[in-house]
């Protein structure tokens, strides 16, 4: 079985080319790393890097454990009881993530600021009102954690979404408690899963530049844009990137190797899915006593004031062509989301079929454009796309295409969001790999299915779950993206992310509110329609 | 997705033959992508020379300002010259590299940013041209573009004090520099510099009063800050109302804009806010503008200085310049008249060009300083 997929075989072949594909536009910032120091260098080491590297980490794990105890335990809830609504509740918890944390930031700072929501409350209830200052730490631990739990909630669902049975019978018969089989057993089993979320969620701070900037907190994304914008050293800008990266992708090989053997996978030829159980009343309880208060804070309070701010300014926002960018931003989504989805279940599957040290290389390079600065991103792509209009040139001109047809193309927008959004998939996908394990394969190719036989009829229900993760992950990512459209879009191309960011790059948050509320209502429709496709299923 | 499960599958079976097209295959992507790294601008040498007419009748602009104005001002020289205006909004220092990056293979014609460091930077990178216009010159005053011609301001705003109303006496302001007094002590908010309008600021001191005497100021108004820089200008603002300090160093065109808020308790904010020009006595208020140039290789040169002639001309610089409540720069055009309630002000008198050629520098006393 392994020899026919070893060596040459077209899996290999094509994940190949998508590693390449990611590792090329890099090799320009790769470079950086070895280049002589730039002139600031020093500056930046004495002044820069101390204080904000001890910032970013009370923020990254700040937020990194929050999310991941949060996170998990409104996943497991939800996926091992049977409530009424499960779907509903799901795609409640999932809807925060259509709010870009900057414009939470704002918000929150509007609710809690001078003369801001509870202030107005206050006043209007005769009482002294209080100041609390939002923008700090404190507050931005709150507003990453909350926005960006969805992340967990989505990764660690594909996982927790039919356990086999046996784990909590042969638990059970072992005679641990259900409390001791959550803990000693699903947990564990789930590190992969939490940590792929969780991985996701700080990548997501660590890259972040707009919220802490307005609140005025100093991370390492400071220091690499007040190199680059302040310093005008894009080359050392590049390289506290670069570094960044190698932290990071060090980080997650060594969490890899430690995991090492410890895969588990749920095939077995008996293996039948656990049912969902009647919730106690304890766990009933505090379940929805902190989804209540979850769905508040990330909802209910954001859509509330972005819907008063909408109300006051509605008058002065430009509302010309909206469809017209609704529609490009939707198309632009559904794209890099259909893209996003076959790489990663091309190097998911490698991944899973091969078990080589190459394999789990790709793996890794995959979360390359996700843990890199955007902005940083987009300098690469263009450098590589620029080049190769150059290279091609004599063949455009035999076509009688344009010097720059690939440069400042919307193909070269697509590529880059591709690029970036690879690790949100592929992370979701990997997650529904490990699960399935490689032993339905193996079963149905004895049995005599081709692969994709084998990957219609076995593989695809199964994934069905991860890559419905995927695809709300990455599509809504791709709705509220900013840094990679802004810079890297053809002319007169708008996505309801960029108009947000017309309006509040420039202190305008009530006009920015119409778009960003428009942004929540077609994730929440996206949102709606990729679960029924679940459901649809189950039936 | 099928497409590549299909290759799996035919490859899986016809084995040999398969592989080796796909061996090809690979090699040949691999090629592609080698020479597509590789390539330098040298490749461009032997190119068929590039027209340098304008007969498309078509303007390309890269620009950081994004008030629905500028659209709108597009859409009337379109109608007025029927040259279509085609932008790519986002931020200087990107639009900058994207600028940098496509060399002469650029498709813009004009680059627009909202600070003159940035036209500064991108005239020493070569990457905008001289003007060559008398009418543009004639609506814009000499101290308001480059010496070289290679930028023109658009709009002016200044970098004031902007005080409490009913707790502050406007006589007991002076100078920026009198803000590190002792009497200020816990009394003074300011935003990050991280933004772009302190550093500015701070350029404009090295150049007026010496790098060692501008780092002391900046120490002195940490010392007197009444709280670790948040927020954008409009916070301070509502900051020094409710009491956390007296002072706030702001744009003045937050001012109108609190003014002019849809949100009720704003234009209360700016009602209580008095605008205080600094140095009127000494060296002047620090002005800095939003302006433009010609891309270096911008193929419609013609065109974007007809909209340039435009956009500072008489007629539209009152629309440019007051939906955003900010100065013309156009000396026959009056400001708006929120503008004029606040008086006039002797502005700084120093080459716009070194708040670009001391950004760097700034940027770096400001983190010695200690201004978070």
């Amino acid at each position: 079985m392994k020899k026919i997929i070893k060596g040459f075989s077209p899996l290999f072949i094509t994940s190949s080319l998508i590693i390449l594909m990611i590792l090329l536009p890099t090799t320009t910032l790769i470079k950086e790393l070895f280049a002589e120091k730039g002139i600031h260098w020093d500056h930046i080491q004495n002044f820069l890097l101390t204080d904000y590297i001890t910032n970013t980490l009370i923020l990254v794990v700040g937020v990194g454990v929050i999310t991941s105890i949060i996170g998990t335990f409104f996943s497991f809830v939800l996926s091992h009881y049977e409530f009424k609504y499960n779907t509903w509740l799901f795609i409640l918890l999932f809807l925060p993530l259509a709010i870009p944390p900057y414009i939470a930031g704002y918000v929150y700072g509007g609710i809690f600021g001078y003369g801001g929501t509870i202030e107005k409350i206050m006043r209007s209830l005769d009482l002294t009102p209080f100041h609390i200052d939002f923008l700090s730490m404190g507050g931005a631990i709150f507003i990453f954690s909350v926005f960006l739990m969805p992340y967990v909630v989505l990764v660690t669902r594909s996982f927790f979404t039919k356990l086999p049975a046996s784990y909590f019978e042969s638990s059970r018969l072992l005679g641990k408690t259900s409390l001791q089989t959550i803990t000693k057993v699903i947990l564990p089993l789930s590190r992969g899963a939490i940590i792929g979320g969780t991985v996701l969620v700080v990548l997501e701070v660590l890259n972040d530049y707009g919220l802490v900037k307005y609140f005025g907190i100093q991370t390492f994304s400071t220091a690499i844009y007040t190199t680059w914008f302040g310093l005008g050293d894009i080359s050392s800008a590049i390289r506290l990137a670069m570094i960044l990266m190698v932290i990071v992708v060090v980080i997650l090989t060594s969490e890899h190797l430690l995991r090492g053997r410890k895969r588990v996978s749920q095939a077995r030829a008996t293996s039948k899915v656990n049912e969902k159980k009647k919730p106690s009343a304890l766990i009933k309880g505090l379940f929805f006593s902190t989804f209540s208060i979850y769905v508040t804070v990330s909802l209910i309070i954001p859509i509330a004031q972005l819907s008063v701010w909408s109300k006051m300014a509605l008058d002065r926002v430009v509302l010309r062509g909206l469809t017209e960018t609704i529609v490009e931003t939707v198309l632009l989504a559904s794209v890099v989301t259909v893209l996003v989805i076959v790489c990663g279940i091309v190097i998911g599957n490698f991944n899973r079929l091969i078990r080589t040290k190459l394999s789990k290389f790709y793996s890794r390079v995959v979360i390359i454009g996700y843990s890199i600065p955007a902005s940083i991103i987009a300098v690469a792509v263009m450098t590589f796309f620029i080049n190769t209009d150059r290279t091609f040139r004599p063949i455009y001109q035999v076509l009688g295409l344009k010097n720059t047809f690939l440069m400042g193309s919307i193909a070269m927008l697509i590529f880059a969001l591709t690029l970036r959004f690879m690790a949100i998939g592929f992370n979701s996908i990997e997650s529904g790999y490990n699960k399935m394990g490689i032993k339905y394969f193996e079963a149905s190719t004895l049995l005599g299915k081709n692969s994709l036989q084998t990957f219609i009829k076995v593989d695809l229900p199964m994934l069905k779950p991860a890559l419905v993760s995927a695809c709300i992950l990455t599509f809504v990512d791709v709705l509220k993206e900013l840094p990679l459209t802004l810079i890297l879009r053809p002319f007169n191309f708008d996505t309801l992310s960029t108009k947000v960011f017309t309006y509040a790059g420039d202190e305008m948050i009530h006009e920015a509110s119409v778009y960003a509320l428009i942004i929540i209502l077609i994730s929440a429709v996206a949102l709606v329609a990729l679960q029924s496709v679940l459901k649809e299923k189950k039936k | 997705m099928i497409i590549s499960y299909t290759v799996f599958e035919n490859g899986y079976q016809l084995g040999g033959c398969m592989k080796k097209v796909i061996s090809l295959l690979i090699i040949a992507t691999m090629v592609f992508a080698m020479i597509g790294c590789g390539a330098t601008d040298e490749n461009n040498t032997n190119n068929v020379s590039l027209e340098v007419t304008d007969t498309e009748k078509v303007v390309n602009i890269y620009t950081d300002r994004h008030y629905d104005t500028d659209q709108a001002l597009y859409d009337t020289f379109t109608a007025e010259t029927g040259i279509q205006v085609n932008v790519v909004k986002a931020k200087s220092d990107e639009l900058l590299e994207r600028l940098k990056i496509e060399g002469e293979d650029t498709e813009a014609d004009l680059v627009v940013t909202s600070d003159v460091g940035r036209l500064y930077r991108a005239q020493t990178e070569g990457l905008i041209k001289p003007f060559v216009s008398e009418t543009l010159k004639n609506n814009v005053p000499e101290n308001l573009r480059s010496t070289e011609d290679f930028w023109t301001a658009l709009t002016v705003r200044a970098r004031v004090i902007a005080y409490v109303k009913d707790r502050v006496d406007p006589m007991a302001l002076s100078t920026y520099e009198a803000l590190t007094e002792e009497a200020w002590a816990g009394k003074v908010v300011v935003r990050s510099s991280t933004n772009i309008y302190n550093q500015s600021l701070m350029a404009s001191f090295i150049e007026l009063n010496g790098a060692d005497n501008a780092k002391a100021w900046a120490e002195g108004l940490v010392a007197n800050m009444a709280r670790v820089p948040e927020g954008n200008d409009r916070d301070q603002m509502k900051a020094i109302v409710a009491g956390e300090g007296d002072v706030a160093i702001v744009n003045t065109y937050y001012v109108g804009k609190l003014l002019n808020s849809s949100d009720e308790y704003e234009v209360e904010v700016g009602e209580k806010i008095g605008v205080f020009f600094p140095n009127q006595e000494t060296n002047g208020t620090h002005i800095n503008i939003s302006g433009a140039g010609l891309t270096k290789h911008g193929k419609n040169t013609g065109s974007a200085t007809l909209l340039l002639e435009y956009l500072t001309g008489e007629k539209a610089q009152s629309d440019y310049a007051n939906a955003n409540y900010e100065y013309p720069v156009n000396a026959n055009v009056e400001p708006s008249e929120l503008l004029q309630s606040w008086g006039t002000f002797k502005a700084q008198e120093i080459d716009l060009s070194v708040l670009g050629a001391f950004n760097a520098d700034a940027v770096k006393l400001l983190n010695e300083a200690g201004w978070k």
